[in-house]
């Protein structure tokens, strides 16, 4: 009697358990394998053909947002962008925007109506993206002054989460 | 007014449903039987009711709402029945109803034992669906205000005829499976396990399985004229769960005739009976619950709890009855020779049992660990078919050596004499393959065991005309499984030779440009857009050639939708017997002088879809088709 | 004794096979994509992805192909950068050990229950 309990607990109990974990997941959050590794190295061009490099952040606090004109949500988190990008600026944190998979054209004209919430450059063949792990727009690092990612964040950014974030990366000195 | 009419059917479907059960419970099966067939009338009405408010646009009703717009051609919007959840669940609901009004009516004087139990749990996952279909997933809630219009279905399901017809087979065969199941549960709770009822359920069985065998080829085929990758199967988690029954249930359709013929293996046959309904509503939680990562899964979690629990209580209850009350069926194993078709069976249901474990391990994998280790994990293509191909190589080898083999006691000598012809023919196919240049080895494999397989088949049928001048009436189940075998050695050709031989290449072109790939040339002429009702179609027109003699044109098109971000492409297929020109518009420049196509060039995917029909027509004569002689079966 | 010799044979060759390949660049990337799952769209190979990221992903295999990395490492890059996700069968080591092995656990625990089975109930006559 003991015998059949026991199988019946042992096929039973695994799969509901198994199938209700699965409930509470989301498949499609995928978490980010850099948060804790040195900031990939990367040389990009700005809208007036500038190149910039990561050395030559060395120091101050980055804030990476990889972005597209054709992204409806990042759209959406721009003015969130602009007015926290007005307020840390002074105090050295840097603002830089990665263009993703996007004609130049549209981002110069963009830009020229809606204004920069950021260093916008270019990375034509997502080198950069692939280099950070980037799967979607938008999507934002944050990144200390040694270089180190502290945090990733995929979607819509609201204001609270990125003062916050923010905070953090410029105590990490 | 149809959510009204809609609502009560849904509810009339409900509580008919659970006064079935308590009727059939206290033996009152005249009046089950005619609650069984207001259950059908019912969900019929709520049916069309809702086919007719989408095809007339009434966005007050939700699901109009949620997938219906004015813009959608006829045929689409009728068969976004089942584009959303609640929908297919409505139509799940409806198929259910006719199963068990058609197996009550056809069995109302047969197993008096059986038939309140049958009843009871036919009534029982028919109460369940109709649960969701009012509370989580009622499909028929008033909209207020009425929208002037709604969103049109998800594009990628309104842009193929075939999606009218892959998920009704899919439904055929998923809830079909109910039927084997309540009849297992009957049994079990019951303790009549007659012969007769083996036979009953193998027939019904046999029709949900054949239904479930339409539904993966033709979703392969979807898959292939829609997405645009130029592939037919990814081992996505939804494919996977349509597959798993499969597996068991060929297992079953195999192990069924042990029992027939020798009294035994009772147990295991309704092992395989409830895992196999078991894995169907396992398929539905994962496609409708978002539990795992898929192309086309719906993603509702609240309706994941309430299959949740039905998952939970028919797997506690199966589980129970066969730990429970299996061992009232023990029968002793008897076999007369280790070489017999007795053995080849039990192979056959290794071999399955364990081909869908490890596809059932493979889906599963990734919530194990995620559960266990808190770590993301994929398994995907790499893993399966590295593990399943060497299982179905075994398979196809045993389709024809396990029917050459006698029941009972098979005479080595004789088998050997018997293989003489198909192995020359095996060595001489494997001889022709390498010439034309098959050089991969499991390609060859495949190959050969194949041949060899169809040619034991062929050459059995053949001498049997020869002798009786005829063949399929003389053993319409024996024969029509070899022609079964034969469907299934098609697509087993068709997918070794596409997936191992696919060339693909991605131009760009210029207009008037051409671009060679052995032996086909592409020409692109012409770059166009062509507003529709429901969508703008940008279409590249290119005349194809084959060793430069002018084929005609091919055009693929990119769809924008209202309702997608992302354009939806429709390839092109020129198709023939040896294989497939497949293109893909990829992107275009808006001075529409260039564009950039993927193009492919896929050998004997036809066969695939083509075996498809054997395995169907195999099935209809194995089924369909009455036995002149009084002879035994198989 | 026909079949086995044959079965033997296409052993034999299957190694033979296995030992003498020799591909060029794109089937070596193609080779490396098909283990690589395309992160923009579900299930797929980034071998077999339309998506522009797939492509770009392609085109930095053959980059590094072309500086000499061994697939290993390149292999390594896109886990290091992406996750454990990003590789379509999981490696065989630690705990995946399990996913690779309990089939083959299976099949010949079933084989050889089956030979018991069948052994005893021929014996039964």
């Amino acid at each position: 009697m003991l015998k059949r309990w026991l199988l019946f607990i042992l096929i039973v109990a695994p799969i509901v358990y198994l199938l209700a974990f699965g409930l509470t997941r989301n498949p499609r959050e995928l978490p980010s394998a850099m948060v804790g590794k040195m900031a990939p190295d990367f040389l990009l061009e700005t809208l007036d053909g500038k190149k910039i490099d990561l050395p030559s952040l060395k120091g101050s606090p980055v804030v990476i947002n990889f972005w597209a004109t054709w992204c409806g949500p990042c759209f959406y988190e721009h003015p969130v962008l602009k007015e926290v990008r007005s307020i840390y600026e002074k105090e050295g944190v840097k603002f830089l925007g990665v263009v993703y998979q996007d004609k130049k054209e549209t981002v110069v004209q963009f830009v020229k109506e809606l204004g920069e919430p950021f260093l916008v450059l270019f990375d034509p063949k997502s080198q950069m993206a692939i280099d950070y792990g980037v799967g979607g727009v938008p999507e934002t690092f944050f990144i200390d002054s040694k270089g180190l990612i502290q945090n990733k964040f995929s979607g819509v950014l609201t204001k609270e989460y990125l003062k916050d974030q923010i905070e953090k990366i410029k105590q990490n000195q | 007014m149809i959510n009204t009419i809609g609502n009560i059917c849904i509810f009339l479907a409900l509580a008919s449903s659970l006064a079935g059960m308590a009727f059939a419970y206290f033996g009152k099966m005249a009046v089950a039987r005619k609650l069984a067939y207001t259950n059908f009338f019912a969900m019929t009405v709520a049916g069309l009711g809702m086919m007719v408010a989408l095809l007339t646009n009434d966005f007050s009703v939700s699901y109009v709402a949620h997938v219906g717009a004015k813009e959608t051609p006829r045929f689409y919007a009728a068969i976004s029945l089942w584009s959303s959840l609640e929908g297919s669940i409505l139509l799940w609901g409806w198929v259910l109803s006719g199963y068990t009004a058609l197996c009550i009516y056809r069995n109302r004087n047969k197993f008096e034992n059986l038939m309140p139990w049958v009843c009871i749990s036919l009534f029982a996952i028919g109460a369940f669906f109709y649960l969701v279909l009012a509370i989580p997933a009622n499909p028929f809630q008033s909209v207020y205000p009425v929208p002037d219009n709604g969103p049109g279905p998800n594009p990628l399901l309104q842009n193929h005829w075939l999606m009218g017809l892959h998920p009704p087979m899919l439904y055929l065969g998923y809830v079909g499976m109910s039927v084997p199941f309540s009849f297992a549960i009957a049994s079990l709770v019951t303790g009549d396990l007659s012969n007769a009822w083996v036979s009953i359920t193998r027939r019904w069985f046999l029709i949900a399985w054949m239904f479930l065998s339409i539904a993966i080829v033709l979703g392969g085929w979807w898959s292939y004229a829609v997405l645009g990758w130029g592939g037919y199967w990814a081992w996505d988690p939804v494919e996977n769960a349509s597959f798993m029954p499969w597996l068991t249930g060929t297992a079953f359709l195999h192990s069924i005739m042990v029992e027939e013929r020798r009294q035994m293996l009772k147990i295991w046959n309704l092992v395989l009976i409830c895992m196999t309904f078991l894995l169907t509503l396992l398929g539905t939680f994962l496609t409708r619950s978002g539990v795992l990562d898929s192309v086309h899964s719906f993603t509702e979690s609240e309706i994941g709890l309430y299959f949740l629990f039905s998952i939970g209580i028919a797997l506690a209850i199966a589980t129970a009855l066969l730990i429970w009350k299996g061992p009232q069926f023990k029968s002793p194993g008897k076999l007369d020779h280790p070489l017999s078709r007795e053995t080849a069976f039990l192979i056959n249901n290794l071999l399955f049992v364990c081909f869908c474990f490890v596809v059932l391990l493979g889906t599963m994998y990734p919530l194990i660990v995620e559960a266990l280790r808190g770590v993301k994990v994929t398994v995907g293509a790499p893993f399966f078919n590295q593990m399943v191909v060497p299982l179905a190589l075994l398979i196809i080898l045993l389709m024809g050596v396990g029917v050459a083999l006698p029941w009972k006691k098979g005479d080595p000598k004789t088998l050997l004499k018997l293989l003489r012809w198909p192995v020359l023919l095996m060595a001489v196919a494997v001889v022709i393959a390498f010439i034309l240049g098959i050089k991969k080895p499991l390609v060859l494999i495949t190959v050969a065991f194949a041949t060899l397989s169809l040619s034991i088949m062929l050459i059995e049928m053949a001498t049997v005309f020869w002798r009786a001048k005829r063949v399929f009436s003389l053993n319409p189940r024996r024969y029509g499984g070899f022609v079964v075998h034969i469907g299934i050695i098609f697509v087993s050709i068709g997918v070794a030779l596409s997936g191992n031989y696919q060339k693909e290449n991605q131009v760009h072109l210029k207009l008037g440009d051409i671009f060679e790939m052995e032996p086909y040339q592409i020409k692109l002429d012409k770059l166009y857009g062509d507003p529709q009702p429901q969508r703008f179609e940008v279409i590249a027109k290119i005349e194809v050639f084959k060793n430069g003699r002018p084929l005609g044109y091919l055009n693929p098109k990119l769809n924008f939708y209202p309702n997608n971000r992302e354009p939806v492409g429709s390839p092109a297929v020129y198709s023939t017997v040896t294989g497939d020109l497949y293109l893909t518009l990829m992107a275009f420049e808006h001075n529409r002088l260039e564009a950039t196509i993927r193009t492919m060039v896929t050998p004997a995917v036809s066969w695939i879809w083509g075996g498809g029909g054997v395995i169907v027509l195999g099935v209809l004569i194995s089924a369909g088709m009455k036995k002149k002689e009084g002879e035994p079966p198989c | 004794m026909i079949l086995i010799r044959s079965l033997l044979f296409f052993l034999v060759s299957t190694l033979a096979w296995g030992v003498s390949s020799n591909l060029s660049l794109n089937q070596e990337a193609r080779q490396i994509a098909d283990q690589l799952r395309c992160p923009v769209c579900r299930g797929i190979p980034i071998s077999e992805s339309p998506a522009e990221l797939a492509q770009d992903m392609m085109k930095v295999i053959r980059e590094k192909l072309g500086k000499g990395e061994s697939e290993e490492q390149i292999l390594k890059y896109f886990e290091d950068r992406y996750g454990e996700w990003i590789l379509l069968s999981p490696k065989p080591q630690g705990f995946n050990l399990l996913v690779w092995v309990l089939p083959v656990v299976l099949l010949i625990g079933g084989g050889g229950f089956l030979a018991l089975k069948i052994s005893q109930w021929s014996r039964r006559t």
